[in-house]
């Protein structure tokens, strides 16, 4: 699954412009798993147990098509909740990076 | 501030007899901090293997000591005792400096010797360093500021000026480093927590 982020408004939510871009990849490529995987598991939550075990089985098999299909019909606000988990994410982030400062 | 008395009292017509010793060796001193702060952000630099940087950091501080010594010696009266005895402790701190320059280059050359170096990417600075080099950053233009704020009478500033302006790009890059380092802990202990609760549905 993949979710894609401003990666830009991330950088500079962070204050970090004038780091090296490599390590802003870094940091870009970990608020982006953490995004997805924060998405997997709310995925779960609004699942039944019966469903839970076919999308868990669906990841395992990393059958991409399978899987878009399978949350086509089952999260349709899938995009809604992709969207509160980067706010959420940046809005953390934004915090910690204020905490430092 | 010791030095700021010195400025004040080295435009008084009655200078010699308001100098006071004590005064002009911490004037000194915080001229040394300075330069120690440049040497300790140099280090930093050798121990990532960044030699550029390295230099760069030494550079600045033969620069600040070289300028510091230089307004001393202008603004001392000659033939006092007071200018004699700061010269002389002057002339020991530049002994500690030379030193201590020596000793890391003798460093990176033993480096040199038994490791290649290494190409490719950087990855994100670990954050204890960041932490460090973050710090001799900030220690460094705030010395600098200092420096510049006491020598603001002075016509020679405008060479402080640009040293400073290279240490608060310097505290620039260092602050970002180490924004990054800190984020990258907080994202991998985030992803970690996630990662445990995303366990308990896939197995």
């Amino acid at each position: 699954m993949n979710v894609s982020i401003d990666s830009k408004n991330i950088i500079s939510i962070l204050g970090i412009e004038t780091l090296p871009d490599e390590q802003k990849l870094a940091i870009v490529e970990k608020v982006t798993a953490l995004v997805e995987k924060r998405l997997l598991v709310k995925i779960f939550e609004s699942l039944d147990s019966l469903r839970q075990n076919d999308f868990s089985e669906l990841l395992e098999k990393s059958d991409q098509a399978a899987l878009q299909d399978f949350l086509e019909r089952n999260v349709p606000n899938l995009n809604q909740m992709a969207e509160q988990e980067i706010t959420a994410v940046k809005g953390e982030l934004a915090s910690f990076a204020e905490s430092l400062a | 501030m010791a030095l700021a008395n010195l400025e004040t009292e080295t435009t008084n017509e009655n200078l010699e007899s308001s100098l006071n010793t004590e005064a002009v060796l911490a004037g000194v001193d915080e001229g040394y901090e300075a330069v120690r702060a440049c040497l300790d952000a140099a280090e930093q630099a050798l121990n990532e293997g960044n030699k550029e940087g390295y230099d760069k950091r030494v550079q600045e501080a033969n620069s600040v000591w070289e300028f510091f010594t230089m307004e001393l010696n202008q603004k001392l009266p000659s033939g006092s005792e007071v200018r004699e005895e700061a010269l002389n402790y002057c002339g020991d701190l530049s002994l500690m400096i030379d030193g201590d320059v020596a000793f890391m280059d003798e460093r990176w050359t033993q480096t040199q010797r038994s490791v290649p170096a290494e190409k490719g990417n950087r990855p994100l600075m670990d954050l204890e360093t960041a932490r460090k080099n973050y710090a001799a950053a900030k220690t460094n233009v705030e010395s600098l500021r200092g420096v510049k704020n006491l020598l603001t009478l002075s016509s020679s500033s405008d060479r402080v000026s640009q040293e400073l302006s290279g240490a608060e790009n310097n505290f620039r890059n260092a602050r970002a480093e180490y924004l990054g380092a800190s984020i990258g802990k907080f994202l991998e202990e985030k992803i970690q927590f996630v990662e445990a609760e995303l366990n308990s549905y896939t197995t």
